[in-house]
């Protein structure tokens, strides 16, 4: 018996090792038009004519946790907290489809992917409550969450991811100048941050990201932000244990994009209550609720339509690297 | 033989004592070649940055091995002669070439370079496991003392950076040649590519 569960230990060792010396091929294969032609980015419309009562003040852009499969299929929590979001931000588009696992956005459940097989089936089984593959999902995800944090492979992934955006952001009529905030949650942080500078290129427009229990590296894409603003729950251990793995983040890396922007004033980290990372009790939970009795998701919506006020704020303001995020493009 | 090749690589690998014993060169030789193989799949994500597909891929790949066992045996050369140049009694060839391939073996597992986040660690843990292994080996297979090993081993690498130093000028041209067939007009590196594709980003560039 001991000799089974050792050789089941020792092939899942294995299986976890192959999957994440494999996590990069996706990006390099659509990089390298293995997988994908690359076709260039759609041209964003000029700025819109017309009252400008009339246009969102911003487009806010969803990128998910790593329990996500699809852009398409959000988790329930995931879609109350949006609509109450949109409810509390009226004048802001919230983009809530892109998929951010994947440097072009290809939701697990395509046809093109070789395991879609799998994804399906352990999709049918989360939705019929049997919880057995969001193990899988989480940990598929998380590799990528580390491909879009590697110094080799990140710039690949977050420029693909990039005009992922940009695609999605124009098929919802984005207006060219417009500021776009990324709203990453966990994993999606990281995400955000890798896609932060190329989306900052292509669209000549000041971007800003939110976090919530956002684990992330110290990206240059932070150079290229007005603002970033990091929620976290005193309970989120995984978010503790993000700022602890990631050398950029700790304060001996004074020079780091990360400290700087923070010596400068255009990154804030912020303890918005008693959650924690996932499931009962965390951001999302409606049931659960603070010492004064306020739902944890209606903290997390307001804390996050106050960093989005701030972040249109801080839009005129000059990144770090001196140049105005709104004249990228013309310095190219 | 691939049995026995396997116990001594596993020794190796733990700095078991008799590692080095009875060396066979042939072993040696297969550790070497599948260290160098190993290591140019590690190394074969900057093909894929460079869009080199297919055979020319496959060429890349065999050339970088090729190009690993080369840079070994420039360093066993270098022991060789730096050995002759310290030491009262001088290393011979075979027995010297057997100690290095074998301490090579870390190298196997450069394909785990390719992991995301971590894989740039790793990498810089088996350089300093490969060096190790070699101090140890020629310390107990070949009976240095410590300090002599450490002093061989150390020379034996300063002689690779040299060769490379010097010969760079000469086959200069002759390499970027062919690094330009394999990799197409203009070479990415992991390092300037956040800078390409900002311009990218812009519009102000070609995709290369």
């Amino acid at each position: 018996m001991t000799d089974v569960v050792g050789v089941l230990l020792a092939l899942g060792g294995i299986a976890l090792v192959v999957a994440l010396v494999s996590s990069p091929i996706e990006t390099l294969g659509w990089w390298s038009t293995w997988l994908n032609p690359y076709s260039q980015p759609p041209a964003v419309a000029p700025a819109e004519a017309g009252p400008d009562r009339d246009r969102p003040h911003a487009y806010i852009v969803y990128l998910s946790g790593i329990g996500s499969i699809s852009g398409d299929e959000l988790l329930a929590s995931e879609r109350r907290f949006l609509d109450e979001l949109e409810a509390a931000l009226p004048h802001c588009r919230i983009v809530r489809d892109v998929f951010p696992y994947s440097p072009a956005g290809r939701s697990l459940l395509t046809g093109q992917r070789l395991f879609q097989w799998l994804w399906r089936h352990l999709e049918r089984g989360r939705r019929s409550g049997r919880g057995t593959g969001t193990f899988l999902v989480n940990l598929r995800n998380l590799f990528q969450v580390l491909v879009a944090a590697d110094r080799r492979y990140g710039p690949v992934y977050g420029f693909g991811l990039a005009q992922t955006v940009v695609q999605h952001l124009a098929r919802v009529g984005y207006g060219e100048g417009r500021p776009v905030i990324l709203l990453g949650s966990s994993g999606g942080g990281q995400i955000s941050v890798s896609a932060a500078a190329y989306l900052a290129a292509t669209l000549a427009a000041p971007i800003g990201i939110v976090t919530v229990g956002g684990v992330m590296a110290s990206d240059r894409g932070v150079d290229h932000l007005v603002r970033l603003t990091s929620l976290a729950g005193a309970k989120d251990g995984v978010y503790r244990l993000g700022r602890r793995a990631f050398p950029g983040r700790w304060p001996i890396a004074a020079q780091s994009s990360w400290n700087r922007a923070r010596a400068e004033g255009r990154l804030v980290e912020r303890e918005i209550g008693p959650m924690g990372h996932a499931g009962k009790g965390s951001y999302l939970d409606p049931d659960a609720v603070t010492a004064a009795g306020v739902p944890f998701l209606r903290v997390t919506v307001a804390a996050v339509a106050r960093a989005v006020g701030e972040t249109l704020a801080a839009g005129g303001q000059s990144p770090s690297n001196g140049r105005p995020a709104t004249a990228a493009r013309s310095t190219g | 033989m691939l049995f026995d090749t396997m116990s001594q690589v596993a020794a190796a690998l733990t700095f078991a004592r008799g590692a080095f014993d009875d060396l066979s060169l042939n072993a040696s030789l297969l550790v070497l070649a599948l260290a160098a193989g190993g290591e140019a799949l590690g190394q074969s994500m900057i093909l894929t940055l460079n869009r080199v597909g297919g055979l020319r891929f496959v060429v890349a790949l065999v050339a970088i091995a090729v190009s690993n066992v080369l840079s070994a045996v420039v360093m066993v050369v270098g022991a060789v002669v730096a050995a002759a140049l310290l030491l009262e009694e001088p290393l011979h060839l075979r027995p010297t070439l057997s100690v290095f391939a074998l301490a090579f073996a870390p190298r196997l597992l450069s394909p785990l370079v390719i992991a995301p986040y971590v894989g740039e660690a790793i990498d810089r843990g088996i350089e300093i496991w490969v060096m190790l292994l070699v101090v140890f080996g020629l310390h107990h297979g070949l009976g240095l003392h410590l300090a002599a090993s450490a002093a061989v081993a150390g020379l034996g690498w300063l002689s690779l950076r040299l060769v490379n130093l010097l010969l760079g000028r000469p086959f200069g041209r002759w390499l970027r040649g062919l690094e330009r067939w394999l990799t197409g007009a203009g070479r990415l590196t992991f390092a300037d590519i956040p800078d390409e594709l900002l311009d990218l980003a812009r519009g102000g560039g070609e995709r290369r």
